[in-house]
């Protein structure tokens, strides 16, 4: 029913629909997420209201968690509406379903998760449509620059701050942490957006002549039109050929932490020296300054007004707003440092995991009461250790699951509703994991936490949770004290009875007796049914076997990343999935479909390969290889150009790669490419065609000025990085592609990039060099900035993506 | 003092320190300066406007309201004063029309107590109750009621 068909009288009572959008905004922050949900069953007009993402996605942001807030916010758009939209009626059955998928994967996207209940309904309904796994393709991929490009006018080597050293993305903005950085830089991929089509042509305007000149010496040749438009394209949700602007936040100490809540605008740092300062997100202006005194802090959280600090074992929860420190050094029952923890929404109950794999969940009101407890502190110690290994990192979903997940393996995760009343029993957490002698021989005592930790979660740095592992280890006055709690603890890993008992007896130390029965009672139900209680997701195991971490997920995909490549996974689904051992991996087991292997140095598609090129591309290699002695593969000959196209197709098609041997496939199809795009690029050639008196003088002219390139192209030893580096920055500018995803533009850091940032980095390079056109290598190729290899990534509601490489993030944007 | 004028030409003379509540008055007079004139609203009726400068009479003294850094933080409705309880108890086109007025002028309290009244009548009913209280025609097929109740169970079992 449309609004114009309303009864009149109707009209005229309905105050809420009668408001102003932005009113009934307001007036929905007054109201508890259970109220809006009764408004939805109103009318028509009201459910549209209430599901509207001005009004539902914002109230419900108020409460959002934590560690994922919604791409999809994207803020009310106030303004005099007087009258709302109504649902349009009429609607087939399958529009209806259609739509009714939707609403349930944005509501999976959302934080309307929150009772236990409908996960297993939500989830069960994606899981089970037909089995129908969607294929994510990148919409497109940008390139976000290390250094500012306006209003700063230092030199690029002063604004270069090393590579990425943490990357974390939260409602659309990305905030990077780079290693030698005192800086924060950030990117609003939602908002604050310049033109780039704009930004391209006045700086081609500003810097005609030194482009001109560059273009006549086949430096770097100016953008077509359309080149413009298909790299200009970037996330923003409108469309628009755009790109977000680099805000850079000037920080008082050198942060070792980081991490930011959106919706608050606030960013906190943590220095080594244990200072925390909090920053205004969107004016970087810092706002206030904590001070923890001899600690080490190893993981640092923010949400809402609250701050929690995980030192060594202890943690510390302060309120950002008032300056009131909240817990000071609230001991938990950790034994070994904390290396990620969050505050619950209930502010009461912090939820932490230690290097050793266990999880706490502290409540502070407790705390307070009860001092004279075992460890000083109600605890509810959940030991996890599954096949898996130890859970390195965790992560609060849309304030309603818990999601832990192990450092090596790609097999297992386990979705838990926070808070005591929503984790399971603590013995339907004991995943057991492999034979004791086994654990043994691993050294890690099966006692306590220790079990789980069949490897060191040391380097967790580069989690989208970004809680990094700060490397602690237990003191050693603790180690008798292990030794203690390693026989007590033997027992509990017996049996489930075991383990009721000495939680009981822990649980009575603090509560007496009788409460402490009724306790453990109350932790043991969960009338949930068994299938439903939580949810372990296994994904394809084939990955398994390779090394690498997970860097993040959320309910529907996974961010895996490993030997410089990023891997997204979708979670399979059906029937609840065994516990696979990793070791083992069943091998008709796909419970899950990989969404493709991209490396994170793709570069904007420029159109896609087609077979002329594929096979001119075959012609002008065994041209060239004639041409060249020793050919490029290092004698391998033919088997280059089979590989070489080969790759392409593998990626095109998703096909599984074995991730160790990349290096060397890309390292042959850079050695071919250089060779074949300076061929077909250098001044007098021209770009086509391709021929063979062009490539023997282009060889020629390789070897005649550029030595080390020549040497390295015929060196099937170096690797990729020794290759690029060897170029000179003239022969590192952009390259059309003639593959989907290959290796395309490399810059003077080994850096794979687009035209623009490339003609960026140009135009820095001339204001560095105050425009002298003398070009020294020495001064651009830093020595400290080769490592290609993929740093950090993180992961935004499934749809964004963002990996790094030295200074460049890397945002790659699915659907 | 200051001079109102209301869309239906009603003529209202305020003290400064009550006018100025409204910022966009504030702004007027500061862009404009002070005059004998009038100053036109022309979005506001006389008994509307009465309403709002018994409001803003009231408060005159009020300290200046603390700047809210947290906008999106859920807020309370069950903190209304006595006076201010007393105050917006009006049938809804008045509640309305305040709504609208104090939004054009700027008044952030009153709009902050209108909406928190609004919410008030909405809070803890169920939907038939908040259909009853704004009298509204449940359109919704019970196919549709059914549909959106199931996709929303666990916020009723809450």
């Amino acid at each position: 029913m449309s609004s114009d068909e309303r009864p009149s009288g109707e009209l005229q009572k309905d105050l809420l629909m009668r408001l102003p959008f932005d009113l009934s905004v307001l007036v929905s922050k007054f109201l508890d997420i259970e109220d809006i949900y009764s408004c939805m069953l109103v009318s028509h007009s009201w459910y549209k209201l209430v599901s509207d993402h001005a009004v539902l996605y914002q109230r419900l942001l108020q409460r959002s968690h934590f560690d994922q807030e919604p791409l999809l916010f994207r803020g009310p758009r106030f303004g005099n509406q007087q009258n709302h939209e109504v649902d349009e009626p009429g609607k087939s059955k399958d529009e209806m379903d259609e739509d009714q998928e939707v609403r349930i994967e944005q509501r999976l996207n959302m934080q309307l998760l929150r009772a236990p209940k409908v996960l297993p309904h939500l989830l069960s309904k994606l899981m089970n449509r037909e089995k129908r796994w969607t294929t994510g393709v990148p919409r497109m991929r940008m390139y976000l620059p290390p250094v500012g490009m306006d209003g700063i006018d230092a030199d690029i080597r002063d604004e270069w701050e090393g590579p990425v050293k943490v990357v974390k993305i939260k409602g659309g903005i990305v905030c990077v942490l780079h290693e030698m950085g005192k800086t924060m830089r950030l990117w609003d991929l939602d908002h604050q957006y310049q033109k780039l089509r704009d930004m391209a042509n006045e700086l081609a305007e500003e810097h005609r002549e030194v482009l001109e000149k560059n273009e006549r010496n086949g430096m770097l040749r100016s953008l077509s039109e359309k080149e413009a438009g298909v790299i200009l394209e970037c996330v923003n949700l409108a469309g628009k050929p755009c790109q977000p602007k680099l805000r850079v936040v000037r920080l008082r100490h050198r942060p070792e932490l980081f991490d930011f809540f959106p919706s608050t605008n606030r960013l906190i740092t943590s220095s080594a020296a244990g200072i925390i300062d909090v920053y205004d997100l969107e004016t970087g202006k810092h706002l206030r300054e904590f001070r923890l005194e001899d600690v080490r802090i190893g993981s640092l959280h923010i949400w809402m007004e609250f701050i929690v600090v995980g030192h060594g074992t202890q943690i510390t929860l302060l309120n950002h707003k008032t300056g009131e420190v909240l817990e000071d050094a609230l001991q938990t029952a950790h034994q070994y440092a904390i290396t990620a923890v969050f505050v619950l929404d209930n502010d009461n109950h912090m939820l932490s995991v230690d290097e050793s794999g266990v999880i706490v969940v502290t409540d502070r009101s407790k705390a307070r009461r009860d001092i004279d407890t075992l460890l000083n502190t109600p605890l509810h110690p959940l030991i996890y250790h599954g096949n898996v290994g130890a859970p390195y990192a965790m992560r609060l979903l849309h304030m309603s699951h818990l999601c832990v997940y192990g450092k090596y393996t790609f097999g297992q995760y386990e979705l838990y509703p926070p808070g005591i009343d929503g984790l399971p029993p603590i013995s339907e957490l004991m995943l057991i994991g492999g034979p004791e002698d086994e654990q043994d021989h691993r050294g890690n005592p099966p006692v306590d936490g220790n079990v789980a930790a069949p490897d060191s979660p040391g380097s967790a740095d580069s989690g989208d949770g970004g809680e990094s592992a700060a490397g602690h280890t237990p003191a050693a006055s603790t180690k008798s004290y292990d030794e203690e709690r390693r026989e007590t603890l033997k027992q509990l890993l017996r049996s489930e009875r075991d383990v009721e008992r000495m939680y009981s007896e822990i649980i009575g130390d603090r509560d007496g007796p009788a409460l402490g029965g009724r306790r453990m009672q109350s932790l043991r139900q969960n009338t949930t049914p068994q299938n439903d209680r939580y949810h372990i997701l296994n994904i394809n195991s084939r990955f398994a076997e390779l090394e690498g971490n997970i860097a993040t997920l959320d309910f529907r995909r996974v961010l895996y990343q490993a030997n410089g490549f990023i891997r997204i996974c979708e979670l399979g689904g059906g029937e609840m999935p065994p516990v696979e051992d990793p070791e083992h991996p069943a091998s008709d087991a796909v419970l899950g479909v990989s969404l493709g292997l991209y490396p994170v140095d793709a570069s904007t598609d420029l159109g896609p390969a087609s077979r002329e090129h594929a096979e001119a591309l075959k012609d002008i290699i065994e041209e060239l290889e004639l041409q060249m002695p020793g050919g490029f593969g290092g004698g391998e000959g033919q088997g280059d150009l089979v590989d070489e196209t080969g790759w392409s197709h593998m990626l095109v098609n998703d096909e599984p790669v074995d991730l160790n041997d990349l290096d060397a496939v890309s390292a042959k199809a850079m050695r071919s490419m250089f060779a074949i795009r300076y061929a077909t690029d250098v001044p007098d050639f021209g770009r086509v065609p391709f021929s063979v008196n062009y490539l023997r003088s282009a060889v020629e002219f390789l070897q005649q000025s550029t030595p080390d390139l020549f040497h390295a192209v015929q060196n099937p030893n170096l690797g990729i990085d020794a290759l690029s580096n060897s170029a000179p920055y003239y022969i590192q500018k952009h390259y059309e592609s003639r593959f989907k995803r290959p290796v395309d533009v490399v810059d003077h850091r080994g850096q794979v990039r687009d035209a623009q940032a490339v003609m960026r980095d140009m135009n820095r390079l001339y204001r560095a060099l105050r425009k002298s056109t003398a070009m020294d290598d020495s001064v651009l190729i830093g020595k400290g900035v080769r490592d290609l290899k993929y740093v950090a990534s993180a992961m935004d509601d499934s749809r964004l993506v963002v990996g790094c490489r030295n200074g460049y993030v890397v945002v790659t944007s699915f659907e | 003092m200051v001079k109102l004028q209301s869309s239906d030409n009603e003529e209202f003379e305020v003290g400064k320190n009550v006018a100025v509540q409204s910022v966009l008055i504030k702004n007027l007079l500061e862009d404009l300066g002070e005059s004998e004139e009038a100053i036109p609203l022309p979005n506001v009726t006389g008994k509307v406007l009465k309403k709002v400068i018994e409001y803003c009479e009231h408060h005159k003294d009020d300290p200046p309201p603390l700047r809210d850094d947290y906008d999106d933080v859920p807020k309370r409705s069950d903190d209304i004063e006595p006076w201010d309880e007393k105050f917006i108890k009006v049938d809804q086109e008045l509640l309305f029309e305040i709504l609208l007025a104090s939004n054009y002028m700027d008044i952030k309290p009153l709009l902050d107590l209108g909406c928190k009244t609004v919410a008030n009548m909405i809070r803890g009913k169920t939907p038939d109750e908040i259909r009853k209280a704004f009298n509204i025609v449940d359109d919704f097929t019970p196919e549709e009621k059914e549909q959106i109740r199931k996709e929303n169970e666990w916020a009723e079992d809450r």
